[in-house]
């Protein structure tokens, strides 16, 4: 897979996150970033130098098989005649074994993921770091130099990287030395086939962890395991004896690792009980030990008793050496394994039974288990984290919900706009209330001017009706005389200023003569009930309401007076017409309505209306 | 701890970007909104306004519609308009016009004296004048009568009714109609 630079643009970086999230299963399963023995179904290869063991387990059941033989490779060659990469078949045969595992249902379940390690006991090369960086305790960074650079961190620029693979191995636990690390190395030439396994996963989205370790320094970390209970690494020589060389191992006085180094058999079998000696005796001497234990252990299953005489030289110089001779195939931590391959148990089995203090636990919970073909930290941070993936993948679902919601959001006003916008009061025109308002203010002002006039003009006191009184009371049938009469209209207030009306009072007065028949009838007029009554007729005849009587608000008093007086003659009445009058008369009549009348007078100027 | 080129831009491009898109976009909506509601507030009272002035005024016009009104105030007002001495000159002289002098005649016109009740205790304004007859009954009946039709803001204050003895045998009494009228003036806007 391509994958960008860490100084990309960070617009192509998420694209590419995009992408890696989108065509593979990385976010969702953690495999791809297991370790290779994290995984459940293992598939791990020993390869020595004469022989290859392989072997597939099941991490849950604990459970192992044979696993398949791995294909002789062969390479292709580039225009320059360098080998470029595995060939065709090679690729194929190992694609088929891969796909034979993934599709197997042997093992106990459908496998998804693999891990597959590849423990290489065909060598090792131990070199010590430049002076710059031996006593350097940033263990991490000169890793990563050591990785990336080893020309520089071993200060050797004759250096091939292509050679083999390097990384550090920390001497834990040795703080005062000069020396805080070395370099080791392993051969290169299996790294095509573990970068096979990677791309075949990678090309089919199945999480296929392949790593490279170094089965001397797996063996190293795991010898606690071998040893009785209670038996300490301090002051200590290890002779860790694999098919091609011996790993030689010190430990000082508080168990810290003082020394590593690779022996080589020379003559092509194990190291002879001379060489033995000489090593130790030079060992010792080197470090300063007197009378070091000395374990010696078979990687190969060379029997504990042979072992033994590989000691015979220097037993010979130190017969009271403490001693002690594991043949690791016969070891119950192997006996299931196919192989009995210590390397291999040493990468699946709980370390914990290692006491967390000893130097060797701290080699195999990171240094003893490095993988030699895996990518530089610079390298690693190109592939997005699964953290990084999950982040992008809540991400994008936060996006979607908050697309979702703001959709929502805006339809829901978009549906309010257009509820508002269709509603009656949106299209009514802005002066369309202030014009109806003025209208209202006309419609009130012409409405006062009605009332006020209406009210004011309404008939109350009218000369005609006022007349026509006086002719109804006094009936023209020659019986009654009148000197004089009069009428008058006042307004009668109810002493309350703060009334808005007024009533009106009117008053009749009329005074004369009448002859005795007609005065025998006119005493009638004094009647209020009679006056009343006709008060009324003449209303109704004349359709002039103001003039009736009888409601709570209009009042009638009468007062009629006569008197025997004889009428003084004139040229229009002479003596002989004159002295049939011979009763004088005088009757007031006043009519009145209150303020509380529907016929009071509003007092208001015309404003004021309501 | 330093964040990885990935977590970086997934936080630039997945994170921060399109939210600040979203809530750029939510907060747009929202202001609109909250224009479109101030907007839409100010419409809704406006309209309130409209209904109520509206409602107020159909009812005012099925008032006003009714019993011609409108009608009669436009002729109140152009009775109340013209000059009161110049209108009541005119209509007596044509309804005098109509008798012989000796039948009815005016005998006096003038402003009358004092201050009415009636005038004083409203605050339209309004004026009095007097006028004198001679006649007869019937006569001065009808003349009051023409008169208060075709001058409705007139107020009859007082009458006054005398006889007058005839000075010779050959001739008739007659009447003497002393009348006070108010008349209603339109008032100054």
């Amino acid at each position: 897979m391509e994958l960008l630079d860490t100084n990309a643009s960070p617009i192509k970086v998420y694209k590419q996150a995009k992408r890696i999230l989108k065509s593979t299963s990385r976010a969702k399963s953690a495999d791809w970033y297991a370790r290779s023995h994290e995984i459940q179904l293992q598939w791990h290869i020993w390869v020595g130098s004469g022989s290859v063991v392989s072997a597939i387990f099941n991490k849950s059941s604990g459970e192992w098989w044979d696993g398949p033989e791995l294909p002789r490779v062969t390479f292709a060659l580039n225009d320059i005649g360098e080998p470029d990469g595995l060939d065709d078949v090679s690729r194929n045969s190992l694609h088929e074994i891969l796909r034979q595992l993934l599709a197997s249902k042997g093992f106990g379940f459908k496998p998804k993921s693999l891990g597959i390690t590849m423990h290489l006991a065909d060598g090792l090369r131990i070199r010590e770091l430049a002076p710059d960086f031996s006593n350097d305790s940033d263990f991490d960074n000169l890793n990563e130099l050591l990785i990336a650079a080893p020309e520089v961190a071993l200060g050797d620029d004759s250096i091939d990287p292509n050679e083999g693979r390097w990384r550090l191995l920390p001497l834990i636990g040795n703080v005062a030395a000069d020396k805080l690390s070395l370099a080791i190395q392993v051969s290169s030439q299996y790294e095509s086939i573990i970068q096979e396994f990677r791309d075949y996963g990678e090309l089919r989205n199945i999480p296929i962890v392949a790593e490279a370790r170094s089965a001397a320094l797996e063996s190293m970390a795991g010898v606690p395991t071998l040893l009785p209970d209670g038996k300490s690494l301090e002051n200590t020589l290890m002779l860790i004896q694999f098919e091609g060389f011996t790993l030689l191992c010190a430990t000082g006085s508080k168990g810290e690792i003082t020394l590593v180094r690779p022996l080589m058999h020379r003559t092509g079998g194990l190291l002879s009980p001379p060489e033995v000696s000489e090593f130790i005796n030079n060992t010792a001497a080197l470090l300063n030990m007197k009378a070091p234990d000395l374990i010696l252990i078979s990687m190969t299953g060379v029997p504990e008793d042979e072992l033994q005489d590989l000691l015979s030289a220097y037993l010979e110089s130190h017969p009271d050496a403490t001693r002690q001779c594991i043949n690791a195939k016969t070891s119950p931590l192997v006996e299931k394994i196919p192989g009995n391959r210590f390397e291999i148990a040493t990468a699946t089995i709980d370390h914990s039974i290692t006491p967390e203090s000893s130097s060797l636990h701290q080699l195999v919970s990171k240094w003893a288990i490095q993988d030699f073909y895996g990518l530089s930290s610079e390298e690693s941070q190109k592939v997005p984290s699964r953290s990084d993936l999950n982040l992008l993948k809540f991400a994008g679902l936060s996006q979607k919900v908050a697309l979702v919601g703001l959709f929502a959001f805006v339809g829901w006003t978009g549906t309010d706009f257009f509820t508002k916008m269709s509603s009656e009061s949106w299209k009514l025109h802005p002066t369309a209330a202030q014009e109806m308002e003025l209208r209202l203010v006309e419609l009130q002002k012409e409405r006062r001017n009605w009332v006020h006039w209406d009210g004011l003009l309404t008939k109350r006191s009218e000369g005609w009706l006022s007349l026509e009184t006086l002719l109804s009371l006094f009936p023209d049938n020659g019986g009654v005389i009148l000197n004089s009469a009069s009428y008058r209209a006042e307004s009668v207030g109810s002493g309350n200023k703060e009334d808005d009306s007024v009533g009106i009072k009117r008053t009749w007065q009329a005074s004369g003569y009448a002859n005795p028949e007609v005065a025998k009838q006119l005493s009638t007029l004094g009647s209020r009930t009679r006056l009343a009554g006709m008060l009324n007729a003449i209303a109704e005849a004349n359709q002039a309401d103001y003039l009736t009587v009888g409601t709570p608000t209009r009042d009638l008093s009468v007062t009629l007076q006569q008197k025997q007086g004889a009428m003084p003659p004139t040229f229009q009445y002479p003596a002989r017409v004159a002295r049939h009058f011979r009763t004088a008369f005088d009757l007031s009549i006043v009519h009145s309505l209150d303020s509380n009348d529907e016929f009071a007078l509003n007092t208001n100027p015309i404003n004021s209306e309501p | 701890m330093k964040n990885s080129p990935h977590q970086k831009a997934i936080l630039i491009f997945g994170v921060i970007i399109p939210f600040v898109l979203i809530l750029t976009l939510i907060g747009g909506t929202l202001y609109g909104r909250g224009k479109l509601t101030a907007n839409h507030t100010e419409k809704v009272a406006n309209f309130e306004r409209y209904q109520t002035a509206r409602t107020q005024a159909n009812g005012l016009e099925a008032t006003m519609g009714t019993g011609s009104k409108r009608e009669k105030v436009e002729y109140w007002n152009s009775k109340i308009n013209q000059d009161f001495i110049q209108s009541l000159t005119d209509n007596l002289n044509s309804i005098l016009s109509k008798y012989d002098s000796s039948v009815l005649r005016q005998t006096a016109m003038g402003q009358a004296s004092g201050s009415g009740s009636i005038g004083t205790s409203n605050e339209n304004p309004s004026s009095r004048i007097q006028l004198s007859f001679e006649g007869g009954f019937k006569p001065m009946q009808l003349l009051m009568a023409e008169l208060e039709t075709e001058m409705p803001h007139i107020l009859l204050e007082s009458l006054a009714v005398t006889s007058s003895p005839a000075r010779s045998e050959s001739e008739g009494g007659t009447l003497t109609f002393q009348v006070v009228y108010l008349c209603w003036e339109n008032p100054k806007e």
